[in-house]
């Protein structure tokens, strides 16, 4: 391989993915001392060290569950290691410490109870170790327990100021809701209120309509009685009581309808109100009126008696809903 | 756990552990354990065969501490380098009698440190490195990530992905350099010392 596709081959070589030989050829050549290379093969395996970083976590096992087989496999270990490294020749390094100062015949009884004496004695030591050996690890074993407590309780205490605080995030997600709706509520109390401002307009502006309507009805009858050929009209004047009221009648033969018009009409007293008669041999009511704000009224009449009958029409002022007859006082007359 | 401490270990630590201070065993263990036992459980799919890995490691770990050199890299990436290599083997005696798979990675030298006496275990690091290595996995292309993961976390070669996503092996190679390169750009902060 050139220097190019090593240095290429270096991101392979960091995260695992090259052969066996390909992997060789790459380690060979940093053990050259390339400064390039090992920078980036450095840089490139801090990166694939990194990978595990990007897992979702993982709870791990119990400390304890774990350390507890990690110490029982290393004591294991290391007493099958003793085992081996016994077995080195004592009594005849004992036979050759005694033989130097005491009588060769005593030296096997003497012998005999060094050996039971130090056999003795390392096994109250070796006992006496495994003891406290067994007692550490089962100190270890309690301040492990105690730590894991210990970081369960942290990690409740942790979670309980989260939920604390998540509760406190939504008790003031609440209240801004509330003053919210409190808002809405009063902006829909100010609509309402003036839609009810709105509805009296639109209530006045349909009765302005509806007089409108009225006013311009009685205009078109006037009309149609003004462009008819067979209207004849007959004119009433004031009486003494109403000098400068007038009115006049537009009757139609074809129709035996008539359009009365009056003008200046004094106001009505409360209780009363006009009535029209129209004098055949004796006075007929043709209706009562009322006057407008201009002191004017339009009547449109109908059934009325032929023209050529009648010899005059009168108004008078009579109790409210008329009378048969005149009772009061005569305020416009005139002659057919 | 304390999620600083499961990127950055001290070494000193295996130094105790090497005179058989069990009180510093258990601190490695509550240091170290949950990255190496997710990555373990990611490797071996297996929950109870993860945690007779992990348990593997912590025994090597107890009894060979003495062997780990500081100056090859930091402990945390020891650590993972030895769960990966011992997971690699199992998935190997796994599949013996199907595909083999790629060598074990037991003694890939983590890269010489003279220039860089810090990796970045050995930074303070915090969680924001969590937080920067799934962002730049995530935004690697897919088919990147799935040849960094097949490599990764199941041991095989490039000739052995190809052969298992039925591509060119120069194409799972560029794919490899290509999700390699841009994962280190990304993560250059992370052992920025600067």
């Amino acid at each position: 391989m050139t220097h190019e596709e090593i240095e290429e081959a270096i991101p392979l070589y960091a995260i695992g993915a090259l052969e066996r030989s390909e992997r060789t050829v790459v380690e060979s050549h940093l053990l050259t001392g390339c400064g390039t290379c090992h920078v980036l093969a450095k840089e490139y395996q801090a990166v694939a060290g990194l990978l595990p970083f990007g897992l979702r976590s993982v709870s791990p096992p119990s400390k304890s569950k774990i350390l507890a087989a990690v110490f029982e496999n290393a004591a294991s270990a290391e007493q099958s290691g003793a085992a081996v490294a016994d077995g080195l020749g004592f009594g005849a390094w004992i036979n050759e410490l005694l033989s130097s100062f005491i009588k060769p015949s005593l030296q096997p009884v003497i012998s005999v109870v060094l050996l039971i004496l130090l056999t003795g004695t390392g096994w109250y030591a070796w006992m006496t170790h495994r003891q406290v050996a067994d007692e550490a690890a089962q100190r270890e074993q309690i301040e492990t327990a105690l730590h894991d407590a210990s970081t369960r309780t942290a990690a409740l205490q942790q979670d309980l100021r989260q939920e604390e605080q998540a509760l406190a995030s939504l008790k003031e997600e609440v209240e801004h809701r509330i003053g919210t709706v409190s808002d809405t509520r009063n902006k829909l109390i100010e609509r309402e209120a003036e839609l009810d401002v709105v509805r009296e307009e639109l209530s006045r502006r349909e009765q302005e309509i509806a007089g409108l309507r009225k006013a311009l009805g009685q205009r078109d009858d006037m009309l149609t009685f003004l462009r008819s050929a067979h209207v004849k009209v007959v004119s009433l004047a004031g009486a003494e009581s109403a000098k400068s009221a007038g009115a006049f009648l537009l009757y139609d033969h074809e129709t035996k309808k008539a359009f009365f018009y009056a003008f200046n009409m004094p106001a009505l007293p409360p209780g009363k109100t006009y009535q029209l008669w129209a004098i055949v041999d004796k006075p007929m009511s043709a209706g009562t009126f009322r006057t407008d704000s201009g002191h004017k009224s339009r009547v449109v009449l109908k059934d009325l008696p032929d023209l050529s009958r009648i010899s005059q029409f009168a108004v008078s002022l009579e109790p409210e809903g008329g009378r048969p007859q005149p009772t009061g006082t005569i305020y416009l007359a005139g002659q057919t | 756990m304390d999620l600083r401490n499961s990127v950055s270990i001290d070494s000193e630590l295996l130094l105790l552990i090497a005179k058989g201070d069990r009180r510093a065993f258990g601190k490695l263990y509550d240091q170290s354990s949950q990255v190496l036992f997710t990555l373990s459980l990611r490797m071996l799919g297996d929950r109870e065969e993860a945690e007779d890995l992990l348990q593997e490691v912590y025994t090597e770990v107890w009894r060979k501490s003495v062997r780990y050199d500081e100056r090859r890299g930091s402990t945390m990436a020891w650590l993972i380098t030895l769960t990966r290599s011992r997971a690699i083997d199992r998935l190997r005696a796994r599949a013996s009698r199907g595909h083999g798979i790629t060598d074990s990675i037991d003694d890939a030298p983590i890269a010489d440190t003279q220039r860089h006496d810090q990796t970045p275990f050995d930074q303070q690091a915090d969680a924001e490195i969590r937080v920067m290595v799934m962002k730049a996995l995530v935004e690697l292309p897919t088919a990147q990530r799935q040849a960094l993961e097949l490599s990764y976390y199941e041991g095989l070669s490039h000739s052995e992905i190809a052969e298992r996503l039925r591509e060119p092996v120069g194409t799972i190679k560029t794919r490899i350099k290509l999700g390699m390169s841009k994962l280190k750009v990304a993560l250059q902060p992370c052992w920025d010392t600067e």
